[in-house]
């Protein structure tokens, strides 16, 4: 008896007063975590890994497009007249008459300051050209990321509950056809079906309506919320209506990854004894499936997240092409062609910077998740 | 009570004396092989059979095809024939059953000589990275320290590169010739090597995990006692063990890589004039509305491929480890 009271006493000593508790203990719990918590300083080391894979990247994407060839001959093919003087004075501004490497790590030292750089062509900066494709691309893969997140979890909780049944099959049949459709081919049926000859229903390219006013911000800002709430709102049913075909697309492509994934690992939850002692206990089906269940079985899922997201951004250009959908995908694909070197290294760097990011996030949401994971 | 453990030590002395009989005689049977026991669970699968017979089709389809269809897939030959159903972008007809695309050429002959291109990029770029894999993999799994963590970054980076925009620059390369070696690539040459140089990093760690796992089993903790060396352990012991997996992730890699090449062809990246699938949809995009099997065909052409080869794949490891069904 009395070793129990002395154990209770080291444990918890009443160091500081219940008020001060009620008021800071939140916060100071959370500093005080931060000392000495291993969360913190994976992140950290998971941070500085970062580094050398995205200078690698950025060196191989850099050393094959400048071996392309030169991005003056496109100039030079379109101005017969042009002098070698004035072909030289052209080289020497785009700086590319600087050895390569030089041009890489400037190159590099514009991008740590978030600089850019100008684009050949159009001489402006690379952040303004680019700025609206990736907010477009963005809210595509954004939105189609949560849609097909949703569908799989569903169609992967009821493929695993009703194990081994018709609606299994189905849902791994559906899987499958995804895993299997081209990109392209699955978008252009969903044009000739729903934007062709038969059903005009949806858009079938192109981003926004020609000439629809954007959302007036500065109206609210002036306080005429009327003006504000319609533009808004028939601004984003406009955005909407012509994301439907497109993400529809993305959907139907990403679905299987995730949905198999679901099925798998929830499958693999659903033999475990502490599901068997939820249902011993008399809850329902459906506190056993997703509070007991699902919330066990995503864990695994997460992990795969990151890799997801690499491949779909990186499958973007075709789904953007198939819908000419402005969005980065779409312009790499057209920059490419005329060699606009600071371009294509800023798309295709933010790109793999968005995925080296969601692969970072994804293992500190991971280890920071489930505590059983070593470090 | 006696009697009846007498009688049951007289059955236990009988079948003693019939396994010892047994003992001395052959066996009638050859007891099954583990390639024939997969095999028959692969038979089981009747969608894997018909994914299979879809694969031998193409196949024959590919070999064949120069017999079955003699024209080169480039002719503009159709485009004058306006008497027999040709001509520019034409629907259907009997000596052009698939119509004619845009510039003219049959395009049931182009399907046919693309399904060569399809086949042999996905099939070899596949055996590139799964070779490439498998060396790096065993190679990180069996000597781990500092070899393992090299090999395991560059896997990290390839891991983590845009895989689309990297193959579209580097197609771009590839066909622009500027170094001499590389000059005059076919569209098949150059699919293959980019593909099969950016896709084996995920192999490339399985196949690391895998040799791990094994290294600590006790048949290789003897053949290292033995004095075997480094290669014969590998080749001998180790990765025998892990080739179920191997041959999963390669099949499954197929339907991926002929994705991927289609994918960069429909963008308009490779040969132009080459009659692969994603390029005959590409020719045919233009023409959706009037004309949609120029876009179809083929690009059902590339699903059923694909799907068989995801299916046949599917069914490889439900057949070499029945565990990983789940």
């Amino acid at each position: 008896m009395s070793e129990i009271h002395s154990v209770e006493e080291t444990v918890a000593p009443e160091r500081v007063s219940k008020e001060y508790r009620e008021r800071f203990g939140k916060i100071r719990d959370f500093f005080g975590g931060l000392t000495n918590n291993r969360v913190l300083i994976y992140s950290f080391r998971r941070i500085l890994t970062i580094i050398p894979l995205f200078i690698g990247i950025s060196i191989i994407t850099f050393a094959l497009m400048y071996m392309i060839g030169d991005p003056l001959s496109y100039l030079i093919q379109q101005n017969p007249h042009i002098t070698p003087a004035d072909i030289d004075r052209i080289r020497e501004s785009l700086g590319l008459n600087r050895p390569p490497v030089q041009q890489y790590l400037v190159w590099l030292w514009g991008f740590v300051r978030f600089d850019l750089g100008l684009t050949f062509f159009s001489r402006e900066p690379v952040i303004q050209e680019i700025g609206n494709y990736l907010t477009e691309t963005l809210k595509l893969q954004v939105t189609q990321f949560l849609i097909s997140l949703i569908i799989s979890i569903l169609l992967g909780v009821l493929a695993a509950k009703f194990q081994n049944t018709w609606i299994d099959s189905g849902v791994s049949a559906l899987a499958l056809l995804g895993l299997s459709m081209p990109i392209f081919v699955f978008g252009n049926l969903l044009i000739y079906i729903f934007a062709g000859r038969g059903l005009n229903w949806f858009p079938s390219g192109k981003a926004h309506s020609t000439g629809i006013a954007p959302i007036n911000w500065d109206a609210l800002w002036h306080g005429n919320v009327g003006v504000f709430l319609k533009t808004f709102f028939v601004y984003t049913g406009d955005t909407l209506w012509y994301m439907v075909l497109p993400v529809a697309t993305l959907v139907f492509a990403s679905l299987a990854l995730f949905t198999r994934l679901v099925r798998g690992s929830m499958l693999e939850i659903l033999r475990q004894d502490y599901i068997l002692a939820a249902r011993a206990n008399g809850l329902s089906e459906r506190a056993v499936l997703i509070g007991h269940g699902l919330r066990n079985a995503l864990l695994p899922v997460v992990t795969y997240i990151g890799l997801f997201v690499g491949g779909v951004l990186a499958g973007a250009p075709i789904t953007e092409t198939v819908f000419s959908y402005p969005g980065l995908g779409n312009k790499f694909v057209q920059y490419i062609n005329k060699l606009d070197h600071p371009l294509i290294m800023a798309i295709s760097m933010i790109i793999t910077l968005m995925i080296l990011i969601a692969n970072l996030i994804t293992d500190i949401a991971y280890v920071w998740v489930d505590p059983r994971i070593e470090l | 009570m006696a009697t009846m453990s007498d009688t049951e030590k007289v059955k236990k002395e009988k079948t003693a004396a019939e396994l010892i009989r047994i003992g001395d005689q052959k066996p009638v049977e050859k007891s099954p092989s583990h390639w024939s026991v997969v095999w028959k669970r692969f038979q089981k699968n009747k969608l894997a059979i018909y994914g299979f017979f879809v694969i031998l089709v193409v196949t024959i389809i590919a070999v064949l095809g120069p017999v079955i269809s003699p024209d080169s897939p480039t002719s503009l030959a159709p485009l004058f024939d306006k008497y027999g159903g040709g001509g520019a972008d034409e629907r259907p007809s009997l000596k052009y059953p698939i119509g004619t695309d845009t510039l003219g050429r049959d395009i049931l002959t182009r399907i046919i000589w693309g399904s060569k291109i399809s086949l042999i990029v996905g099939v070899v770029a596949s055996l590139v990275s799964t070779l490439i894999g498998v060396i790096l993999g065993a190679l990180a799994g069996y000597y781990r320290g500092l070899t393992e963590e090299i090999i395991m970054r560059i896997t990290d980076m390839f891991l983590a590169v845009p895989f689309l925009l990297i193959a579209i620059v580097a197609v771009q390369f590839l066909r622009s010739g500027r170094i001499a070696i590389l000059q005059n690539l076919s569209h098949t040459t150059i699919m293959i090597s980019v593909l099969g140089l950016f896709g084996w990093a995920g192999l490339c760690r399985l196949v690391t995990a895998e040799v791990k796992r094994v290294m600590t089993l006790e048949y290789v903790q003897a053949a290292i006692c033995l004095g075997a060396n480094d290669w014969r352990i590998i080749s001998k012991h180790i990765l025998p063990n892990i080739l179920a997996s191997i041959i999963v992730i390669t099949t499954l890699n197929i339907g991926g890589n002929i994705l991927s090449e289609a994918g960069l062809s429909f963008l308009g990246f490779g040969d132009i004039q080459s009659a692969s699938w994603g390029r005959i949809v590409n020719d045919g995009v233009e023409n959706l509305r009037t004309n949609p099997e120029q876009t179809f065909v083929a690009g059902f052409g590339i699903f059923f491929l694909v799907l068989a080869f995801n299916i046949v794949g599917d069914a490889l490891r439900d057949a070499m480890d029945p565990r990983l069904k789940d």
